[in-house]
């Protein structure tokens, strides 16, 4: 998909710019045909510094695919055509969603992710994008993230493969969806079940923000409010338990762990998933990470690697034939198909 | 019947593409260099081959290249002890354009063409715009306060304006993306074009005489210098065999270009480093995609 953030709709009442939901429901829209595309007068600029051609000059060009997120229809190409792990990223805002595929693509980008190697990404600008605000080019002065503000699921793409080469070529799309649609999840069971792309998902990461944990008067709520995420979607039947979950306490860095209370807190975190989900889910891992971290306790990207490795080696799962039922007498909506193709491959594998 | 063989030729803006064609031809005019490859006969149209080796020959510095369409030139070559004779089309190709794929992701038609029909594919890379997007890290984060802080107060940065959207930040734009990411996506972009059909790939480094302090083979430059660029090429060698050379076509500074003036035949500036052999034979990379017998041997 073409970039959305320089996208203006002309329409009253449409959120687009704020949330990136386009009112007439489509899923890229570029397709509307209240949208402005600003974004052409970036173009403009592009191919004026680019050797001073004229827009002529490049009038017949043709589109490529590809790029920045991939929309439900776009992820389903690469489902429909290869063996592919979707992991949807979940989390309150600002809770580091964006930052974690950042630093994964920058410690892919400086080759330090041992044993794999990057054989393709469909999401290239996406990722540059997410990494922009975090290096020195930016003119920032401190490193940054552009929060998601979409409501719809888009994907991030990567395709690894093992450095020995012997393994085939693996696909991860990486689910990003606005923290306020988790929110909006956890409170009410309607907005959750509008969730039902993580139905496809084989893995679900819950990022929990360590920053928030500073606080010991929210801290309590913090957690809570997790909790009930996980719940939600559970109660919803988009998330399914055959998912392996991985809860992740995010910007460890911002915690101070030689306070015993703290330690004491983490420990709490930990015993109360388990103790809430371990007969309810089939997989449920804890892990600590200072993505982009702020001190030089850790380094950069602490904690990603062994929280990608699962992504990479977990098996796609498979399915029983009692969950893989068309939707009778009615049109399949895109995170439908996108859903029921993989079922139909699987089964039919 | 020659064979035809078609090049895609890759790079962005000055990685030295039209230096390489430039003393290409030169060397398949001049015959200088033994064992190379040579002209079978000469192609009815070289005018602008022809302009370029003599701006060349003159260590003068050549136009860029800006053209929005492909400028398309034919050849006529021959491996030296064989009978078969390739008519091979590679384009002059305009940096520009690939740095509009990448920004704009749109393509021109040509380039789909020549994309889709190419049996080898050619990236040049440039040592100086190879450089790693540096982060905001810890070290840079307490500079900026230090000189925040000898700025004093009355300085143009106050406490609101060290948050990241102070107006002195970018807006992001794909020409902000790393160098390797933007090479990484043409290849892929070439790639999606052509679908999944093998097809040989020549890395050619440029300006090579930049790196040589370095002490690391062509291959190893890569990997350390463009990390993301080897993991793809190394991931993708059973659908796109690849070779990296080293490559100084100019020789040296144009402004500076020492005792390398004084050289007798213009080969003799010529550097090309690969599989541990230096040698004149700026031919190699095109060899290396013509066929298997006539893959340069190390």
């Amino acid at each position: 998909m073409q970039d959305v953030s320089d996208l203006i709709c002309q329409q009253p009442g449409c959120t687009l710019s704020s949330d990136g939901t386009c009112l007439e429901g489509l899923d890229d829209p570029h397709q509307c045909p209240h949208v402005t595309a600003v974004s052409a007068v970036g173009q403009e600029n592009a191919e004026a510094e680019a050797g001073g051609a004229s827009v002529d000059d490049t009038s017949d060009w043709q589109s490529i695919p590809g790029g920045y997120e991939l929309t439900v229809e776009e992820a389903n190409e690469i489902t429909c055509h290869h063996d592919a792990s979707v992991v949807a990223i979940a989390g309150e805002p600002d809770a580091g969603k964006t930052t974690l595929m950042a630093t994964l693509f920058e410690l892919l980008g400086t080759g330090s992710v041992p044993g794999y190697k990057l054989a393709g990404s469909e999401t290239i600008l996406a990722f540059e994008r997410a990494c922009f605000p975090s290096r020195i080019v930016s003119g920032n002065r401190k490193p940054d993230t552009v929060r998601t503000k979409h409501m719809r699921p888009r994907f991030y793409h990567l395709c690894i493969r093992a450095v020995d080469g012997s393994s085939e070529r693996r696909h991860l799309l990486l689910a990003d969806i606005s923290g306020e649609a988790y929110q909006r999840a956890s409170d009410n069971h309607a907005e959750a079940r509008k969730l039902h792309f993580l139905r496809r998902a084989n893995l679900f990461v819950l990022i929990i923000d360590g920053d928030k944990l500073r606080v010991k008067r929210e801290r309590q709520d913090v957690v809570q409010r997790a909790l009930l995420i996980l719940r939600a979607l559970l109660l919803a039947e988009v998330l399914l338990p055959t998912a392996r979950i991985q809860v992740v306490v995010s910007k460890l860095d911002r915690l101070d762990r030689s306070d015993a209370n703290s330690s004491a807190f983490l420990a709490y975190i930990r015993d109360e998933f388990r103790s809430q989900f371990s007969t309810t889910l089939r997989q449920l891992e804890i892990f600590e990470i200072a993505a982009r971290p702020a001190t030089a306790d850790y380094d950069f990207g602490f904690g990603v690697i062994p929280l990608m490795l699962p992504w990479i080696s977990e098996p796609e799962e498979r399915w029983s034939d009692s969950e893989w039922l068309k939707p009778a007498n009615r049109e399949l909506r895109q995170s439908e198909l996108f859903l029921w193709r993989f079922k139909w491959r699987t089964a039919n594998a | 019947m020659p064979e035809a063989i078609k090049l895609l030729v890759i790079g962005l803006p000055q990685a030295g593409k039209t230096t390489f064609l430039a003393a290409f031809w030169h060397l398949l005019l001049s015959n200088e260099v033994a064992d190379s490859l040579h002209l079978a006969e000469l192609q009815p149209t070289r005018d602008h081959l022809n302009s370029i080796a003599r701006v060349w020959r003159q260590w003068k510095p050549l136009p860029r290249t800006t053209l929005p369409k492909e400028r398309v030139i034919t050849l006529n070559v021959q491996i030296p002890g064989s009978p078969v004779i390739y008519e091979m089309t590679v384009p002059d190709a305009s940096g520009e354009a690939f740095k509009r794929i990448f920004e704009t992701r749109r393509c021109s038609a040509e380039f789909e063409s020549l994309a889709s029909e190419a049996s080898g594919v050619m990236l040049f890379v440039h040592p100086r715009q190879a450089i790693p997007p540096q982060r905001i890290d810890v070290d840079v984060d307490k500079l900026s306060d230090i000189i925040d802080e000898s700025l004093g107060p009355s300085g143009p940065i106050n406490e609101d304006s060290s948050d990241a959207s102070s107006i002195e930040s970018l807006k992001w734009h794909p020409k902000y993306a790393a160098y390797q990411s933007k090479l990484v996506d043409l290849l892929q972009v070439a790639r999606r074009i052509r679908g999944e059909r093998a097809t040989r790939l020549s890395v050619v480094i440029s300006a090579w005489d930049l790196c040589e302090l370095e002490h690391l083979t062509p291959p190893a430059w890569v990997e350390q210098r463009l990390p993301l660029l080897f993991q793809y090429l190394e991931a993708n060698a059973d659908l796109c065999p690849y070779e990296v050379y080293g490559v100084s076509a100019q020789g040296a500074e144009l402004n500076d270009p020492g005792t390398l003036v004084e050289s007798i035949r213009s080969s003799e500036r010529i550097k090309v480093v690969f599989g541990g052999v230096v040698s004149h034979d700026l031919t190699l990379p095109v060899r290396g995609l013509l066929s298997p017998d006539g893959r340069a041997v190390e």
